[in-house]
């Protein structure tokens, strides 16, 4: 069931009517816990009692660290929730890695032994509801919040059907409390929630179903192609992806705030940033953010002196490089995206240009520069995540630097279009607007236009042979 | 204005301003909305008339009108983009006078995934379900053939909905065509829209052969037939059991004929694996051996027919390709002893 399925519009409907007739407040949740669970379990059944399991373990290593006051046992309670979690996250998403990895580590001392690939199907969205239940347990941990007592209620903050398959990452700290009162949408949040899911329906269904045949065929052979026709596939990937997924995004925060909860944002204008580091504070902000909490700063941030800060930016963008999948093209792609943040972080200490700050002429070319480079970074990253093979990969960077005529030119009217388009939003949008919280204030005419404009793009450009989500492998 | 009766006038408005908009494109990009009306090729003799089924390639690859002419029988057909039995068994049922029935069918419109925009406006959704039922259609399959019903009702108000490629692919040519002074490209999934049953007129696109395409445009033609086709490919599902129904029906009457027209050697570089075309060799064999009257014209297997010179685009022949099918049509209706 993806939200541009039929069976969501109607599911989503069904779960608005009933909820809003509902009296009793527990009822509301009990209700609202059932239908996540349906949601989960209409991809795979076995998989609802995977994520019961888990988040049974969590609730109740949280109930455990709220009563014991002894560090270490408290300790061991939070080894119990990692090692539980990640085990699980482990299992499913590197087993088949790490045994390939061993048979040729093995191999290499000579020693020939036969790769095994156990038939494992990867749950849905588990990298999501793992690292946001884990949340609940460090900060419970820390003290930042205070254990959740009701079972009920831990369960539908795991399983939330809104974010539970592709984020945003919720913090327990965020989405808890708004389990605690009843809520409930006003007509202007309703209606700036269901913008949001327009505009992410239009982000996907317009944009990344109708150019992702075009990127999947030059992608799927690229020695078949010229150097013009693969700078136009990665930049095709650039946008298909962030629509795709910034469009997953906004349907899910969308549904949340239809039904009056509030959830993080988790894309704002990424293409536009001046460095890679702003990259990362704009592009999947709640898996970034969690990067930053959970694991940069407890391994010494930028608090034990240079070399291991550069050393901590390369290794937690290394696990999240990991944590998209099993491959080594994502182990490199977060490295490539940690070396550029440390890089980044060097020459802004070192920054021999910082005097020229104040002429206007400089901070105009240098901001165009900057953004330039950013991006080259970031479509550098995009080949190798998008490629699974990384041979193939450097195979594709190789023949666009070296400018390769021979070949086939390929001219997508439709990528070409996206881009235009996806890029164009980025200069002319400034990076920090959220207008899905500024339409609803609009005189009526501005929004029935705006709304009229959204639904015309959606019945007459929308792909109805809708491919699932990017995001929903990792 | 109340916020609730102000939200729900803004929400009409939008609906309007929507439908409008998607009425207007119908309407600029003449896309077909509607099955076409009943075609009849020949000139009527008092005899019995005959039924052809088959999609757009039945008509860009033969001259009906030729072997009307030939059979002196009048021959009644529909024009359906993409239909296959599936759709044509409901059509077949109008004519229940035909003596002799022709089906026509290839590898591209007997695929599964391959599933026509009048499929909801010709079948009832509750005989879609029974086949369902029949054939053990798993849940995603099942799921996709009834999603079909929603948007066939949803095309009241807005016509464009589930038509997107072919929209873009017309705003592209038109775009083209006025850049260019002339719109000799194209890549929608089934090719420009033919005039069925209409006197035939060699334009540019139907003298073009695939050779003449740039390789560019020649990609953008298969990725978008690669977008169209929804789910697994296969030859054993809904349409199959469809076209036994047909056959069924046709040798109930009289005289039925299967004419299976190739696709481009092109297509079937990048659809038809070995897999797939020997499902689709078995789906033949199976009907051919449950209904052994039925008289079987495989243009499919005639060497060289496939080749890119004979077509205008992956599956539609070119007037080349037609001339050279019909001379074999006719040559065979003349030597076989048929009662038509």
């Amino acid at each position: 069931m993806i939200f541009t399925s039929f069976e969501f519009i109607l599911f989503f409907a069904l779960v608005l009517s009933v909820r809003s007739c509902l009296r009793s407040f527990n009822a509301e949740k009990w209700f609202l816990l059932a239908a996540s669970y349906i949601f989960y379990m209409s991809w795979s059944v076995p998989c609802g009692f995977l994520i019961l399991a888990t988040s049974l373990t969590d609730y109740f290593v949280g109930v455990g660290l709220g009563r014991i006051e002894n560090e270490r046992k408290r300790k061991c309670l939070l080894a119990v929730s990692i090692v539980a979690n990640l085990g699980v996250l482990g299992f499913f998403k590197y087993t088949n890695f790490f045994l390939a990895n061993l048979a040729s580590g093995v191999d290499l001392f000579g020693f020939h032994v036969s790769q095994r690939h156990l038939d494992i199907i990867l749950p849905a969205g588990i990298s999501f509801f793992t690292f946001q239940s884990m949340t609940y347990t460090i900060e419970t941990y820390r003290r930042n919040i205070k254990p959740c007592h009701s079972l009920r209620d831990f369960l539908l903050f795991v399983a939330f059907f809104p974010q539970l398959l592709a984020g945003p990452i919720n913090r327990a700290a965020n989405l808890l409390p708004q389990f605690a009162q009843r809520v409930r949408a006003s007509v202007q949040q309703f209606e700036s929630g269901l913008a949001q899911f327009a505009m992410g329906a239009v982000k996907k269904i317009v944009i990344s179903d109708q150019i992702s045949p075009h990127v999947d065929m030059i992608f799927a052979a690229p020695g078949n192609y010229d150097a013009v026709t693969l700078l136009q596939g990665v930049l095709g990937y650039a946008v298909q992806i962030y629509c795709d997924f910034s469009g997953y995004s906004d349907m899910a925060i969308g549904c949340a705030r239809m039904m009056g909860f509030h959830f993080p944002e988790n894309f704002q204008m990424p293409y536009s940033s001046l460095s890679i580091t702003e990259f990362w504070r704009r592009w999947h902000i709640s898996l970034s953010s969690w990067f930053r909490d959970y694991l940069y700063i407890p391994l010494g941030g930028n608090r034990k002196g240079t070399a291991r800060t550069y050393a901590n930016l390369l290794s937690t963008m290394l696990l999240c490089g990991l944590w998209h999948g099993a491959n080594w093209n994502f182990v490199f792609w977060g490295g490539l995206h940690g070396a550029s943040l440390a890089v980044h972080r060097a020459w802004k200490n070192w920054n021999p240009l910082a005097g020229l700050d104040k002429y206007s002429l400089f901070r105009l070319a240098w901001s165009l520069f900057a953004r330039l480079l950013t991006l080259f970074v970031v479509l550098v990253g995009w080949i190798f995540f998008r490629e699974h093979s990384w041979i193939v990969g450097w195979q594709y960077l190789g023949r666009i630097v070296t400018w390769n005529h021979s070949g086939v030119r390929f001219m997508s009217p439709y990528i070409l279009a996206a881009v235009g388009v996806v890029f164009l939003a980025h200069v002319v949008v400034p990076k920090d607007f959220n207008w899905f919280e500024d339409i609803s204030k609009r005189p009526v005419l501005a929004r029935a236009v705006g709304y009229g404009a959204l639904l015309f793009f959606i019945v007459a450009f929308g792909a109805t042979d809708a491919s699932p989500f990017i995001y929903f492998q990792f | 204005m109340n916020r609730i009766w102000q939200f729900t006038f803004v929400l009409v408005v939008a609906v309007v301003i929507a439908t409008i908009g998607s009425h207007l494109l119908i309407d600029w990009t003449k896309i077909k909305t509607t099955v076409s009306e009943p075609f009849v090729f020949g000139k009527p003799n008092g005899q019995p008339p005959a039924f052809k089924a088959g999609s757009s390639l039945s008509d860009y690859d033969i001259d009906w009108n030729k072997i009307a002419e030939q059979t002196h029988t009048e021959i009644r057909a529909w024009g359906v983009a993409r239909g296959s039995p599936y759709e044509f068994q409901q059509l077949q049922k109008q004519v229940p006078q035909a003596r002799t029935t022709y089906i026509v069918i290839s590898a591209f419109d007997m695929d599964e995934a391959n599933v026509s925009d009048f499929r909801a406006a010709l079948v009832p959704l509750s005989e879609t379900i029974k086949s369902l039922i029949a054939i053990h259609a798993g849940w995603s399959y099942s799921k996709r053939a009834i999603s079909e019903y929603p948007f066939s009702w949803l095309r009241a108000l807005f016509p464009t909905i589930g038509r997107s490629r072919d929209i873009m692919g017309l705003i592209n040519k038109r775009i083209h065509g006025l850049l260019h002074h002339s719109a000799e490209s194209s890549d929608t999934p089934a090719g420009p829209i033919l005039e069925v049953g209409k006197e035939k007129v060699a334009d540019s696109y139907r003298l073009q052969h695939i050779e003449s395409l740039s390789q560019s445009e020649l990609a953008g033609i298969i990725a978008s037939t690669r977008a169209s086709f929804q789910g697994k490919d296969a030859f054993n599902g809904q349409k199959f059991q469809a076209f036994l129904r047909m056959l069924q029906y046709g040798c109930e009457r009289g005289p039925t004929i299967v004419v299976v027209v190739p696709v481009s050697s092109w297509y079937s570089k990048q659809f038809m694996t070995s897999e797939l075309s020997n499902e689709f060799e078995g789906a033949i064999a199976e009907a051919q051996h449950r209904y052994p009257k039925v008289e079987w014209l495989r243009l499919d297997r005639v060497a060289g027919l496939d080749s890119g010179s004979n077509f205008c685009d992956i599956v539609h022949m070119n007037v080349y390709g037609d001339q050279k099918t019909t001379g074999i049509v006719e040559a065979w209706l003349k030597q076989s002893p048929h009662q038509l």
